[in-house]
C-alpha cells in the first residue's frame, strides 16, 4: 500500500464522519416540519408543484394508503419505462439507431431499475439510445432512490409519542427528497465529474483513425448526468457496460474518490437524520457506529487478503480486472463500499478479486446491505435487525422488549424476521436451481467453486436490490432475466412492504418513557448486540454456501490447484 | 385510487420532463460551455483527424511504439470485415482460473521474445493482466521503464537516444492526484503521440525508421 493509499483512506472516513454530520443535519431541517427561514425561495416552488400535481401537502396518510400510493406510482412508473426501452428503435435521440430492446431483456431492465437494483444484463453503449438513458434511466435513477427514503421517513414517524394512525405523506416526502436532496447534489457531482473527463453530450459515437491505423469506436452520451444520480442514489447502473471502470464514466482517480464518496455519503448521514427525527441524535449514531465496525473490519481483511497476491500465478498481485489510475487500495475500498451499500457499481472486476476480499463482497450483499445500505432502505433493513435484537435481548433478560419507547410485539418480531428471511430465501432456493440445471450452468464464465460463487452472487445482488456482478456470468439468457427479475422484485417489495406495515403498528402504540425496566439501546453493549445478532443470522444463513465457494477456492489457490 | 393513479401519472410525466429531460439538458449545456473537449471524450486532434481519445487506451503492437495493458476486448477497435464494435467488458476470470494463467503464460512468453531476461517475476504485472474495462489508458511506470529497451531496438537507437527515451518516459510520469489519489502512472498515448512528433521534428537520417 502506497502513501498515497493511506491518505486515500484516512481523507475518506474524514469525508464520511463529516458529511454525516453536514448532510445529516441539512436532512433533519428539510424533513423536519420546522420552517427554515433559507428554505422559504425553494418552498415556494415545492408549493407550486403541488398545486399543479394536484398534490394536497397536509394530507396525511396511514400506512395501507402511504403503501399503495407508493406501489401505484412505481407501477405506472415501469410501464412507461418498459415502453421506452422497447420502442426506443422508432423514437429520437438515437444516433446509433439503436434497435428496441427485447421484451425479456426489457423486463429485466425495467425491473432492475424500479427497484433501485440496477442489475444490468446489457451494456449500455451497444444496447441503449440516448433517449432511454436519460429519459427512462436517469429519470428512475432518481425515482426509485427517493422511494427508498420515503419508506425511511414514514418508519421514523411510527416512534412519535403520540399514537395516531398517521405516517405522513408520500408525495410530499417523495418530492423533498427530489427537490433538496438529490438534484442539487446531482448537479454539482455531475459538473465536477464532467471537470474530470466524464463525458456528456448528445452527440453521435466518434470513429478515430488510431496511430497504428486501425479504427477504434469511441462512445459518447449524456453520461454524466446519469453516472451522478447513479452514484448518489445507490443505484449502480452504469452507462457504460464496465461500469465506473470504464474512463468515460470514472477518468481520474480524483472522480473515482467524489464518486465513492458519493456513494457512501447519504446513507452514512441518514442514521443521523434519523435519530435527529426521533428526537435522539445518540441513538442514530449507535448505529452508524455498528454499521462502521462492520464496513471497517470488511475493508481490513478485504484489503488484506488482496494484498497477499495470487498464491495460484507466482504470487502475482490480483491486477487482473483492474485499472493502474485506481490501484489496488480504491479497487478494494470501492468494492466493499459498493456492495455494503446497495449501489453496486464497480471500478474494478469482483470476480477477479482474491477469493476471500470477493466472498467479503459477498457477505455484504448477502446480509442485506444493511452497512449503511441502500439510500433508506440501508437504514429500514438495519432496524428490522435492531428489532430482532431488542427481541432477543429482551428473552434473556426477561423484559418486554421496547425500542424508543414502544413496545416490540409478536407482530412486529414476525414482520421483522419475515423481511430478513425472504431475500435469503430467495438466494439459497435460485442459487439452488441456478446450479443445479443446465439452464443455469450454461451461462458460467469459471468452474469449480468459483462458478458456484457466479451463481451465489448474482442471486444475492438481485434479491438484495444491488445490482453488481461477477461479471463471468452471462445473465442475458430467459431464464436469468426472468428469474433475476422475479428476485429483484420481490427483494424490493419486502424491503418496502413489511417495514412500513410495521410503522403502522408500532405509531398506533401508547409511548412509554424508557424506565428501570428497559434495555437500553445507546450503548457499545447494544451495538456488540446488534453486530452479534447479524453475524450469526448471516452465518447460520450462508456459512454453508460459502464454504463450497470462496472459502474452497482460497484453500485451492494457495495449494496452486487451478479449474 | 382513482385520484392516487391520476397524480402518479401526472408525476411521472413531470419528472420525465424535469429529471430526464431538463436536468439532463442543463448539464449538457454546462459541459458544452465550460468543458467542451472533456464533454466530448478528450479526444486527441492531429492534422484534423480523430486519432484517439486521451482516456482511451489503443491498440499497439509494433514493437516500435509503447504498448498498453492488455485487453480483454481488443479496445473496442473496429473489427476489419464487419466494421462493428467489440463491446467494452472484462475477463472476469478467478484466482484459480486455468485460462488466466494459460494467458499469463503467453503473454510472458511474448514479452521474452524482445526482452530475453523477462520472466514471469520480473515483468510489471499490469502488462500481464487485462484490465477493468479493457480501456485503461495507463500503465505503471515501472512498465513504460520496462518497455524501453524493446523500443531502443525496433527504432535502432544508440545509447544517447535511449537516455533521451527515459528522461521522455520521467517527464511524462503522472503522480497520485494532489498528492492524495490513486497510483502514479503513464499515459501510454499521450507517450506515444510525443514520442511520435519528436521523431517527426528531429528526423536522424540514420535511426529513424
Amino acid at each position: 500500500m502506497t502513501q498515497s493509499d493511506v491518505l486515500t483512506l484516512i481523507t475518506f472516513f474524514i469525508v464520511i464522519s463529516g458529511g454525516t454530520y453536514i448532510l445529516g443535519e441539512y436532512m433533519y431541517a428539510v424533513f423536519s416540519k420546522n420552517n427554515y427561514t433559507w428554505l422559504k425561495i425553494p418552498s415556494i416552488i415545492e408549493i407550486k408543484f403541488y398545486k399543479i400535481m394536484g398534490i394536497n401537502p397536509d394530507e396525511e396518510m396511514n400506512y395501507k394508503e402511504y403503501l399503495s400510493v407508493l406501489l401505484i406510482f412505481n407501477f405506472i412508473g415501469a410501464i412507461v419505462l418498459l415502453f421506452i426501452l422497447m420502442a426506443q428503435g422508432i423514437l429520437p435521440f438515437n444516433p446509433q439507431h439503436l434497435a428496441g430492446v427485447p421484451f425479456w431483456l426489457a423486463f429485466n431492465t425495467t425491473i432492475s431499475f424500479v427497484t433501485n437494483t440496477n442489475w444490468q444484463a446489457y451494456s449500455g453503449e451497444n444496447t441503449l439510445s440516448y433517449l432511454s438513458q436519460f429519459s427512462g434511466l436517469t429519470v428512475h435513477n432518481f425515482l426509485s432512490a427517493a422511494t427508498g427514503i420515503t419508506v425511511l421517513l414514514a418508519f421514523a414517524r411510527a416512534f412519535k409519542t403520540k399514537p395516531s394512525h398517521e405516517l405522513g405523506n408520500f408525495w410530499v416526502d417523495l418530492t423533498k427528497t427530489l427537490i433538496y436532496l438529490f438534484l442539487p447534489l446531482s448537479i454539482i457531482l455531475s459538473i465536477f465529474l464532467i471537470s474530470q473527463g466524464v463525458v456528456q453530450t448528445f452527440s453521435p459515437y466518434i470513429t478515430a483513425t488510431t496511430i497504428e491505423g486501425s479504427k477504434q469506436l469511441i462512445p459518447l452520451g449524456p453520461a454524466a448526468s446519469q453516472i451522478a444520480i447513479k452514484q448518489l442514489g445507490t443505484n449502480g447502473g452504469g452507462f457504460f457496460g464496465v461500469n465506473s471502470a470504464h474512463p468515460f464514466e470514472n477518468a481520474t482517480p480524483f472522480s473515482n474518490f467524489l464518486e465513492m464518496i458519493s456513494l457512501l455519503l447519504i446513507p452514512a448521514a441518514l442514521p443521523y437524520t434519523f435519530g435527529r427525527l426521533i428526537g435522539s441524535r445518540r441513538q442514530g449514531m449507535i448505529i452508524w457506529s455498528a454499521m462502521a465496525i462492520l464496513l471497517i473490519t470488511g475493508l481490513g481483511i478485504g484489503l488484506w487478503a488482496e494484498y497477499q497476491g495470487n498464491s495460484a500465478l507466482s504470487g502475482l498481485p490480483f491486477m487482473e480486472g483492474k485499472e493502474v489510475r485506481f490501484g489496488i487500495t480504491n479497487s478494494v475500498l470501492w468494492g466493499v463500499s459498493t456492495t455494503a451499500t446497495a449501489n453496486g457499481s464497480v471500478n474494478a472486476m469482483h470476480s477477479s478479486f482474491a477469493p476471500i476480499t470477493g466472498m467479503i463482497a459477498t457477505i455484504n450483499l448477502m446480509l442485506g446491505e444493511i452497512i449503511y445500505g441502500g439510500v433508506g432502505t440501508g437504514l429500514t433493513g438495519m432496524l428490522m435487525y435492531v428489532i430482532l435484537t431488542v427481541f432477543i435481548t429482551g428473552l434473556m433478560v426477561g423484559r418486554t422488549p421496547e425500542y424508543l419507547g414502544k413496545k416490540i410485539e409478536a407482530r412486529e418480531i414476525k414482520l421483522a424476521i419475515i423481511t430478513i428471511l425472504i431475500p435469503s430465501a430467495l438466494i439459497l432456493i435460485g442459487s439452488m436451481i441456478a446450479s443445479t440445471t443446465q439452464m443455469g450452468l450454461s451461462s458460467l464464465g469459471n468452474k469449480g467453486p468459483h462458478g458456484l460463487m457466479e451463481i451465489l452472487y448474482t442471486y444475492s445482488s438481485c434479491s438484495q436490490n444491488n445490482g453488481s456482478a461477477f461479471g463471468g456470468l452471462n445473465a442475458n439468457t430467459a431464464f436469468y432475466n426472468s428469474s433475476l427479475g422475479i428476485c429483484m422484485l420481490i427483494g424490493r417489495l419486502v424491503s418496502i412492504i413489511f417495514p412500513l406495515a410495521i410503522a403502522g403498528n408500532l405509531a398506533q402504540k401508547k409511548y412509554t418513557p424508557p424506565s428501570l425496566g428497559t434495555f437500553p439501546t445507546d450503548n457499545m453493549l447494544f451495538v456488540t448486540l446488534l453486530i452479534g445478532v447479524i453475524l450469526i443470522v448471516g452465518g447460520l444463513t450462508f456459512f454453508p454456501a460459502l464454504s463450497l465457494g470462496s472459502i474452497v477456492e482460497h484453500i485451492l489457490m494457495q495449494k496452486g490447484i487451478l479449474f | 385510487m382513482k385520484k392516487d393513479i391520476i397524480i402518479s401519472i401526472k408525476y411521472m410525466i413531470a419528472s420525465t420532463i424535469i429529471l430526464g429531460f431538463a436536468y439532463t439538458i442543463f448539464i449538457t449545456f454546462i459541459a458544452q460551455t465550460f468543458f467542451y473537449s472533456r464533454g466530448h471524450g478528450s479526444p486527441i486532434v492531429s492534422n484534423g483527424v480523430v486519432i484517439g481519445s486521451e482516456l482511451l487506451a489503443q491498440e499497439f503492437k509494433d514493437p516500435k511504439w509503447f504498448w498498453e495493458r492488455p485487453s480483454a476486448t481488443k479496445y473496442v477497435t473496429l473489427d476489419d470485415k464487419t466494421n462493428a464494435p467489440v463491446p467494452t467488458g472484462a475477463s472476469n476470470y478467478g484466482a484459480i482460473n486455468k485460462d488466466l494463467k494459460k494467458e499469463v503464460d503467453e503473454r510472458v512468453l511474448a514479452i521474452s521474445k524482445d526482452n530475453p531476461a523477462a520472466t514471469i517475476t520480473n515483468i510489471p504485472p499490469d502488462l500481464l493482466f487485462t484490465s477493468a474495462s479493457g480501456l485503461d489508458p495507463h500503465i505503471s511506470p515501472e512498465a513504460a521503464y520496462f518497455q524501453i529497451s524493446r523500443i531502443a531496438q525496433a527504432r535502432n537507437m544508440g545509447s544517447e537516444e535511449k537516455n533521451k527515451l527515459v528522461e521522455m518516459v520521467r517527464t511524462h510520469v503522472e503522480p497520485p492526484q494532489y498528492y492524495l489519489f490513486g497510483m502514479p502512472r503513464v499515459n501510454v498515448l499521450k507517450l506515444n503521440m510525443y514520442l511520435k512528433q519528436y521523431y517527426e521534428q528531429h528526423p536522424d537520417p540514420i535511426n529513424n525508421k
